[in-house]
């Protein structure tokens, strides 16, 4: 008796079960309009965002609406914007535009305008880091000009998205070693520091040739535009404060250690009039070391970088294995790096800003002193003597063999 | 009933007809207390009355000195020649007899030890068990002045040769699997353990198939709670036939709600020798090519004989996967259902763009796409097992191109749910057991609804409640997780994986307790010379802690006798 009341009972759960269809969380896959990119722009209070969304179509070579670039490969892209006084607002105003339910879990990367990344950018980071849709492993990027444009101006890329060939860049860029580009959640821990400065990577433009097989024959002479990343954007705080060069660039990431592997380019020869002279360096290891001394109660940085390298081409016909030529290698290899840290710690003192993390590395190592320049960082980073001392290892050849004219 | 008695006795009375007056579940109840008469030629009568003059009955009589001796078989149930032998020393006894002017031996005991050709003669006193010896396929002798009868065994009818096992084949392993005929069964089993402890016991059941089922078990070896508990449950069967051992089954389980099977299925005799080894116990029913085993526990779904016939390190590669299949199978569609309805951004971001334009031209959500696609799957296989086999490859075309294809050209389903399905339906056979693939065919259902209802929550609570019930659920007393949940360290040694033989020095826990050691120890490979675990005697001197065991025995016989106890009480009320 007892049990089949049981039964029964659970039976008529599952079934009353059933009948809660009114899953307010159910959303068909092809009823999304899965955003890859968003651009993100201030008009006199306005926020614009502008949502690259993936096409949905079942075969390629179907124009995005966006499309008219005839780019090596077609973006599989649609374009929504959307307009409001809030972020949020402005992303709902896009439901009135696009049949689908904008989601943006997917979204790769955040596109900053310029102007709204000087005015700051804080609402925007707080929206994305607490929103329950949005992912902060996202990756921010700052642009020259307006997001809008680089997302719908790029047309000419290799992925079926921007969004997707960002992603592609945040992966591989580190081979370089001139831009990086940082998650959100990395930009917001940055936030999280009084003694270091948020950065990240730029995106722009840049004019490809374009080859058109659309209409049969290859149409000469047109162009479309593409993504590169070029050096980084400084922010203080939220706000954008300056751009750093590509060469700039490597100094900071170098003091960060944020380099994968890098190229350096040095002189085979004392020789001046030597042609062909130049040799380029693999870097493989690059370990940096920053103390903080204090001298009758003024700090001082020291700065300490070790760069483990090999031989990795060579314009000079002759065997550069040799442990004179090594030498020389490396002392010209510690003299780039010291030039191109130098430079960076002068651009940051010239911006007045910390992105190396100066402040923080004093907070840990000298809390009394960091204190005292708490109040007045990272301006006070300006009288703040900084020596650097750097190392290069010539470890190996990543040639093979010798020469071919060395083997005559 | 009395005016049939009156009637073999030749007093005139209405005629009665034994089948219309006593129900057909009494009938031998009642032969039983009939005891025979004196004259051969009566009994052969009532005999033939009992059997309603079915043509199938054969009777001779046969005179010799004036005193007549008849014999009765059903035609079709016994060896021919062995009727013949019998028939022969018969006749060749009557010029001996009528010679010497003697009459017939009136001594039935005088026939019965020395008179007849054939191994196994029984003296019988009534006429139940007259009948019942013809139907079982015996010769039944009688004489004038008996009153008695002779039952000599001249079984033999039709049966089908031993063949290789249908259900579950074995590229290394015997290749003989059970018939349909007991004996033949029975002996399968006692050719691979010949040794005395090996019990046969046999019961009857089924009042009118009165079939034989047997159950057998090592005895010192099998935990003779469960013994006596398996033998009290197929007495308690009341029914009128019993055509397959599944009927046998299904009144001796813990749990008939359950979908898990709690009773073992093997067509090889060779898995119920290693059952009986474990210390479990077989059940046979005749007319069944089956054998049951008990207690099951969940794990031995997962194993195949075959585990045990090739080397133990592919089958450590090999049983995970059975259980990655049984995951596979079991929750694939759901958990499909689930992350693309309900949790897309758990999928990579090329896959969730891949399946988004695969979804783009199918009209339905995923949850009817997968259910019409399970749906079709299950009418297929069903379709598969139904049909002629010379028609079955056409099932397997129509279903590859129907489905496979054509169904997403179509854009009914997306290319995923296709793969999603037949990885779900190829997952379903890597289990040795066909029961589990049943079972899982009909949770698989109720999982995508849940998936499609609650998302991961929903596909998650439906495991739990499963897994709840796999921890309540028991096999003649033993838990079902038993290995796991309870948890014993020594059962590992064959569960998820499998050890050396030479490694599993112990029987399962619980299943028997009197007679672990199942081996010497140290008999692993070791260098020349170490002479560790060669001693005949070594596996009598390193018994370890016989004590404990047995006080753990104790412990779990108490559970099944108050399992057994609430049993009794649920039969009583009903």
């Amino acid at each position: 008796m007892r049990r089949s009341l049981l039964v029964l009972l659970s039976l008529l759960q599952i079934a009353l079960l059933l009948c809660l269809s009114g899953c307010w969380d159910r959303r068909e896959i092809n009823e999304l309009a899965v955003i890859s990119a968003l651009g993100v722009d201030k008009e006199d209070d306005i926020w614009k965002i502008t949502a690259e969304v993936f096409q949905p179509t079942t075969g390629g070579g179907e124009d995005g609406s966006a499309g008219g670039g005839g780019g090596s490969s077609k973006r599989q892209v649609w374009i929504a914007q959307g307009r409001d006084y809030t972020i949020l607002g402005a992303l709902r105003e896009m439901a009135l535009k696009v049949p689908r339910r904008v989601y943006a879990a997917h979204t790769s990367a955040i596109l900053i305008g310029e102007e709204v990344a000087r005015q700051g950018i804080l609402e925007f980071l707080d929206l994305w880091e607490r929103d329950s849709e949005a992912r902060i492993n996202t990756e921010i990027l700052a642009c020259r000009g307006k997001a809008e444009e680089i997302i719908i101006g790029s047309q000419g890329g290799l992925e079926k998205s921007v969004g997707l060939e960002l992603s592609g860049l945040k992966r591989f860029a580190p081979v370089n070693g001139h831009s990086t580009i940082l998650s959100v959640h990395e930009f917001i821990a940055f936030l999280g520091q009084k003694g270091a400065d948020p950065f990240t990577g730029v995106v722009e433009l840049r004019t490809v040739p374009s080859i058109s097989t659309a209409g049969g024959g290859k149409s000469s002479g047109s162009t479309a535009q593409a993504l590169r990343l070029k050096g980084l954007a400084l922010f203080r705080d939220d706000k954008l404060m300056g751009f750093a060069d590509p060469t700039e660039s490597r100094g900071i990431l170098a003091i960060q250690g944020k380099i994968a592997s890098t190229i350096l380019h040095v002189q085979a020869t004392v020789d001046e009039n030597q042609k062909d002279n130049t040799v380029a360096l693999e870097v493989n290891k690059l370990k940096k070391q920053i103390k903080i001394e204090e001298n009758e109660g003024q700090p001082i940085i020291k700065i300490k970088i070790t760069a483990e390298m090999g031989l990795a081409e060579q314009a000079y016909h002759g065997d550069l294995m040799q442990a004179d030529d090594i030498r020389f290698l490396e002392r010209q290899a510690a003299t780039v790096i010291s030039n191109e840290v130098e430079k960076a710690i002068q651009l940051t003192k010239n911006l007045g800003l910390d992105p190396c993390g100066f402040g923080e590395i004093m907070r840990r190592q000298k809390p009394k002193l960091w204190e005292q320049l708490e109040k007045n960082w990272p301006e006070g980073l300006r009288d703040i003597d900084v020596s650097l001392d750097s190392q290069a290892r010539v470890r190996y050849s990543a040639l093979t063999g010798l020469p071919p004219i060395e083997k005559r | 009933m009395r005016s049939f008695f009156s009637r073999l006795l030749r007093r005139p009375r209405p005629r009665h007809n034994l089948a219309t007056d006593i129900p057909a579940q009494e009938v031998l109840s009642f032969l039983s207390q009939v005891s025979l008469p004196q004259k051969s030629a009566d009994v052969v009568q009532a005999i033939e009355e009992v059997l309603g003059n079915s043509n199938d009955l054969i009777t001779r009589e046969i005179k010799i000195s004036g005193t007549s001796l008849s014999i009765a078989y059903i035609n079709g149930l016994v060896d021919k020649k062995l009727v013949k032998v019998l028939l022969e020393s018969l006749l060749l006894k009557r010029p001996l007899v009528e010679q010497a002017g003697l009459s017939l031996d009136a001594n039935i005991d005088r026939w019965h030890q020395m008179g007849l050709p054939l191994g196994q003669i029984k003296v019988v006193k009534n006429l139940s068990e007259v009948i019942t010896g013809l139907l079982n396929g015996n010769t039944c002798l009688v004489g004038d002045g008996w009153s008695q009868a002779l039952l000599a065994d001249t079984e033999g009818w039709e049966k089908r040769a031993i063949t290789e096992p249908q259900t579950s084949t074995v590229v290394r392993g015997p290749r003989e699997g059970f018939v349909e005929n007991m004996r033949t069964n029975t002996a399968l089993i006692r050719r691979r353990l010949r040794h005395p402890n090996l019990r046969v016991e046999e019961l009857v059941v089924g009042d009118i198939s009165n079939t034989s089922v047997s159950i057998l078990y090592l005895e010192g070896i099998a935990n003779s709670k469960i013994v006596a508990e398996v033998r009290e449950r197929i007495k308690r069967i009341k029914i009128d036939g019993v055509l397959e051992g599944h009927y046998v089954e299904s009144m001796i389980e813990d749990n008939p709600y359950s979908p898990f099977p709690q009773v073992w299925t093997t067509e090889r005799p060779d898995t119920v020798a290693a059952d009986l080894l474990e210390g479990r116990v077989a059940i046979l029913t005749d007319g069944t090519p089956f054998a049951l085993t008990v207690p099951l526990r969940f794990a031995a779904l997962l194993q195949s004989p075959e585990d045990y016939y090739q080397r133990w390190s592919l089958s450590l590669y090999l049983r995970p996967f059975r259980y990655l299949g049984l995951g596979i199978t079991a929750f694939l569609p759901a958990l499909y259902v689930a992350i693309t309805t309900y949790h897309q951004e758990m999928l990579p971001t090329p896959l969730l763009i891949s399946i988004l334009m695969q979804r783009e031209r199918v009209p339905y959500p995923a949850v009817v796409e997968a259910l019409v696609m399970q749906i079709t799957f299950e009418i297929l296989l069903e379709a598969g097992a139904r049909l002629p086999r010379a028609l079955g490859q056409a099932i397997g075309i129509v279903g590859a191109l129907v489905i496979g294809d054509a169904a997403v050209r179509a854009g009914l389903v997306s290319p995923a749910m296709v793969i999603v399905i037949s990885a779900t339906a190829i997952a379903s056979f890597t289990f040795p057991s066909f029961d589990l693939t049943n079972t899982v065919r009909l949770i698989r259902i109720p999982m995508i609804l849940l998936a499609a209802v609650l998302g991961l929550f929903g596909l998650f609570s439906g495991l739990i409640v499963m897994m709840i019930h796999l921890v309540n659920l028991r096999s003649f007393g033993i838990p079902y997780l038993q290995g796991m949940a309870p948890f014993s360290l020594s059962d590992q040694k064959d569960y998820l994986m499998r050890a050396p033989w030479w490694k599993m020095r112990t029987r399962p826990e619980l299943s028997s307790k009197k007679d672990i050691i199942r081996q010497a120890p140290d008999q692993g490979p070791k260098p020349p010379g170490d002479e560790r675990g060669r001693g005949p005697s070594s596996m009598e001197n390193q018994a370890p802690k016989k004590k404990d065991n047995q006080q753990v025995f104790k412990t779990k016989v108490k559970r099944t006798d108050r399992q057994a106890n609430r049993k009794g009480q649920q039969e009583g009320k009903k």
